[in-house]
């Protein structure tokens, strides 16, 4: 058994190494950078009262209970829905790098009003740190569906996008 | 590069962001801040297990002790019930209480309260020699005791030969007012 400085050092250490990885899970739920490193001080302070006895999987088990709490705060319902999304009539720049960085930004809109079981296999996916088994236990869906949704998600996203394009 | 590609390439680089996202510098040492800040880490399986079975063996241990010390005349609230109309009741009738002996009878009624009766008063100032008593007397006690000694107190006066009482007989006779009979009707007048 460890004692508490040992602990408090084995602790130290998950910090150093998960600190960012974990940030990054709760910032794909958030998009907020001072509300995910919120949510990753309140992960480590779970671990730091419950430990970690019995983890087999550290960065899998962390980055659950970051989604987990990143989910809780994301109870407000989102504002955007993907079946009202609109291109706007008239793009204020015709240049070429502004124009790319439009499309970037409208397709993240268009994440962010994908439904939520397409959504956070998507984000989750795009975390190299997580393969479709862990994103799969985060998510408490088989590994199969983890691949179906996030295949479903780009298919919709690429749809949308590709409708807009033809707009313009 | 065609059209799906195209679309691919741009999904990627929207999804980079989450890849990439980074936070502000030094959250490690934030982080650490805090959770020195939260106190100690959690307790140790044992150290926890222990601390539960110390509470237990104390909480044992209290009800112990209190089963075990609680006096007897806790039940005296009933007792000072049963006992109450001894206090507020008539003198007793002159063949019963015509000697010492008869008044001590009265002490000794058969039902189960009145034998507490008997015990508790006895280890009263009278007689602490014979009777310890550990604990005060009770409200009940105090107000039992009160009541024997009144009673003990009307003995003598009780004692004497008490002389019988004559009633006359009682008449009943119909009610006549100002020379008009009982059973008259006073409509008949008009």
């Amino acid at each position: 058994m460890l004692d508490g400085a040992d602990e408090f050092t084995n602790l130290e250490l998950a910090v150093r190494r998960h600190a960012r990885f974990v940030f990054k899970v709760a910032y794909g739920v958030l998009r907020n950078s001072h509300d995910a490193e919120d949510v990753v001080q309140e992960v480590f302070l779970r671990v730091h009262r419950k430990g970690t006895e019995g983890v087999q999987d550290l960065p899998a088990w962390l980055a659950t209970i970051a989604f987990r709490l990143a989910i809780d705060r994301t109870r407000k319902p989102q504002a955007l829905d993907i079946a009202e999304f609109e291109l706007p009539t008239h793009e204020p720049n015709a240049e070429h790098i502004a124009m790319h960085r439009q499309q970037v930004d409208r397709l993240h809109r268009l994440i962010a009003a994908l439904p939520e079981d397409l959504r956070y296999p998507l984000v989750l996916s795009a975390l190299e740190e997580l393969n479709s088994r862990q994103i799969g236990g985060i998510l408490g869906i088989p590994e199969s569906s983890v691949r179906g949704r996030i295949f479903r998600a780009r298919q919709i996203l690429k749809e949308k996008l590709a409708v807009t394009e033809t707009k313009r | 590069m065609n059209h799906d590609e195209h679309l691919d390439h741009l999904l990627d680089e929207a999804l980079s962001e989450y890849r990439d996202a980074e936070p502000l510098a030094g959250i490690e040492s934030r982080i650490l801040a805090r959770l020195e800040l939260s106190g100690p880490s959690r307790r140790p399986f044992v150290l926890r297990w222990a601390l539960a079975l110390a509470c237990a063996a104390a909480i044992a241990a209290a009800v112990w002790f209190g089963v075990g010390r609680r006096p007897q005349h806790n039940v005296l609230p009933a007792e000072t019930a049963a006992t109450k109309p001894v206090e507020h009741a008539p003198i007793p009738a002159p063949a019963v209480v015509a000697s010492a002996s008869a008044a001590v009878k009265i002490r000794k009624p058969a039902d189960r309260t009145a034998q507490h009766e008997t015990y508790t008063p006895a280890a009263a100032p009278t007689s602490p020699a014979e009777f310890p008593s550990p604990t005060p007397l009770s409200p009940g006690e105090r107000a039992l005791l009160a009541a024997l000694n009144q009673s003990s107190h009307t003995i003598p006066v009780a004692s004497e030969p008490v002389q019988a009482i004559t009633i006359a007989e009682i008449e009943i006779k119909p009610l006549s007012i100002g020379g008009v009979a009982s059973s008259e009707n006073p409509g008949d007048k008009e």
